[in-house]
């Protein structure tokens, strides 16, 4: 499980005078579904075409099943690829597109095209063509033409973007099975936290083109701990009160909101000496952080929101 | 590479604008065999147009636009040999073979299927070779349409089927598929290269309609002021090639018509190769 089977060096890409990839060095474990966080031009399609294949690196190594350089060529079929929208040919059915690609690398195998076709869920559209399919019938026939050759990497770049829930959750059980029947480790980039962290395993979390941390789910769970949430209207009363009680560790999310990280045992003692200080205070509540304002600290990316 | 031909040709029999291209072909076919019947019978514009098919030999002569004339001379019987030589000459296969080259060189790009195949590739490079392979069967298939098609023209219009003269037809027809092959090659490297398919078929289309003559006119004539010497620059063309053969024309003609196809089919598409085993794909 700890071995890893991707790893990159100060991957670097620049378009012009625009750096789109800046120094990521990132690591992936095999049998990981590796989550790559980051808001929209953040980086992620560039670095993932780079892993692909389909983009060439400015300057910094790439690492796959342990090949390097030119070496990498020979690993490259080992690898399917979801990047952007899903490359597919209108005018042709969802067995036709999967048929080309099974031509391209020569198999021929009876009822390898049907499975396929009944792992994404798309069994049943017969000769339809698929530019009549929907946006979430396209995603899927994108994944099922990245399964095709068994790869054991599989690229996935926003594959949920777009997907009505239903969708989205169709997706999601496919990518888990996908990891967990057939032992495939996945990558799969996305701005929305909240479904990647139903997933993933191992997240590194892009910003600006450079890979501000790579953590895994444990450390994650460990660093979205629980936290106190106090509910009030003047949150300024509130600051000098917890810094008379000794407590540092604390954020003013909102106008409405403080969290305080630390003392998680002692919430009745805080409220007390809250109220005791005359402080507003409607509500006090311990629970976890989620992925997405984890995100947005690391990332600076609410405006409003300060950490002290 | 086997397998990526065979995926291309796959594509290529999938591909509905290959047949509506055949089908519009055979109609033209038709439609300039039926008007150049027209011709046949009226015996001053038969006259009148070898008249004018003659001194087009003597200045080697290209016309801008598609111009499809009976070649037969007077009081002669129009062969097969004649009535293909009218049809190629005039572009009319070379209009379809362009187009089929920007819709087939561009359609895995366009769609973004190369994504899905573009990095498992050993070399990327082996996609644009595939691509010149199924244009070559494509081309052939084009050629192979036109000669059926005449054929049944022939027999219909005029009553009877008049191969020609067997041998110099065969290698008329020989050079005008190399001929034909390098131009689908050009305008599949110019795809490649700028990958704008409005672009692409303009410029297509535009060296079907020979607007090159005039930009070859102008080198030739700067090549002129240099050297003091007139230089031919069209025949050193594959477009103006295509329209220079003449029927029962000089032997040694078709020969360099040949490697004149061999020289500009192989420069562009090993540089269109090398371009895309280098591009990132977008």
């Amino acid at each position: 499980m700890n071995q890893t089977i991707v790893r990159t060096q100060g991957l670097t890409k620049q378009y012009g005078h625009h750096r789109a990839v800046s120094r990521i060095s990132m690591h992936v474990r095999k049998g990981a579904v590796y989550g790559l966080i980051g808001r929209n031009g953040a980086g992620k399609t560039t670095f993932l075409k780079m892993l692909a294949g389909l983009a060439s690196p400015s300057s910094g190594e790439i690492e796959i099943f342990g090949l390097r350089g030119k070496e990498l060529a020979n690993v490259r079929s080992r690898i399917g690829c979801l990047i952007e929208a899903p490359g597919i040919y209108g005018n042709l059915s969802a067995y036709d597109n999967l048929d080309l690609k099974c031509r391209f690398f020569g198999i021929h195998k009876k009822g390898y095209i049907e499975e396929i076709l009944k792992i994404v869920g798309l069994s049943d559209t017969g000769k339809k063509k698929t530019k009549h399919f929907s946006l979430g019938m396209k995603q899927r026939l994108g994944i099922g033409l990245a399964l095709v050759g068994e790869p054991d990497l599989l690229l996935l770049d926003e594959p949920i973007n777009g997907l009505d829930p239903q969708g989205i959750v169709e997706i999601r059980d496919t990518i888990l099975k996908l990891n967990k029947e057939k032992n495939m480790t996945i990558v799969i980039s996305s701005h929305i936290l909240e479904e990647l962290s139903k997933i993933a395993t191992d997240y590194g979390i892009i910003h600006h083109g450079e890979l501000i941390e790579e953590i895994t789910r444990e450390e994650l769970m460990e660093r979205c701990g629980e936290r106190i949430e106090i509910a009030t209207g003047v949150p300024e009363q509130i600051v000098p009160i917890l810094d008379r009680l000794g407590i540092q560790q604390y954020q003013i999310v909102d106008s409405g909101h403080v969290w305080v990280f630390e003392k998680m045992d002692r919430s009745a003692w805080l409220n007390r000496e809250l109220i005791r200080a005359g402080a507003d205070i409607r509500e006090l509540k311990v629970c976890s952080e989620k992925l997405e304002n984890y995100y947005l600290n690391l990332t600076g990316g609410a405006g409003h929101a300060e950490y002290h | 590479m086997l397998n990526i031909i065979k995926m291309d040709f796959y594509r290529m029999l999938k591909s509905k604008s290959q047949y509506i291209l055949w089908i519009l072909l055979t109609v033209m076919l038709v439609l300039t065999t039926a008007s150049m019947r027209e011709e046949y019978k009226d015996p001053q514009a038969s006259a009148n147009n070898w008249e004018t098919m003659q001194e087009g030999v003597e200045d080697t002569a290209e016309n801008l636009g598609m111009y499809v004339t009976v070649p037969t001379e007077p009081g002669q019987k129009a062969t097969l040999y004649d009535m293909f030589y009218a049809n190629t000459q005039g572009k009319v296969e070379a209009i379809f073979i362009v187009i089929f080259a920007v819709l087939f060189a561009t359609a895995d790009i366009r769609s973004g299927y190369i994504k899905n195949i573009g990095g498992q590739c050993r070399r990327r490079s082996d996609l644009v070779i595939s691509k010149a392979v199924i244009l070559f069967f494509y081309t052939v298939l084009t050629f192979l349409l036109t000669l059926a098609v005449q054929d049944f023209c022939n027999a219909v219009f005029y009553g009877y089927l008049e191969i020609g003269p067997v041998s110099e037809f065969l290698g008329y027809i020989g050079t005008q598929l190399l001929l034909h092959y390098a131009l689908a090659l050009i305008v599949m490297g110019i795809s490649i290269l700028i990958l704008n398919n409005i672009i692409s078929m303009t410029l297509a289309i535009m060296l079907c309609m020979n607007m090159t003559v005039l930009l070859w006119g102008m080198v030739g004539r700067g090549l002129q002021s240099v050297f003091d010497r007139t230089v031919d620059v069209l025949s050193y063309t594959v477009t103006g090639s295509i329209s220079i053969l003449q029927l029962h024309g000089d032997p040694d003609l078709l020969i360099k018509a040949a490697l004149v196809a061999i020289v500009y089919g192989t420069v562009f598409t090993v540089v269109s190769a090398i371009v895309f085993q280098r591009r990132d794909i977008r």
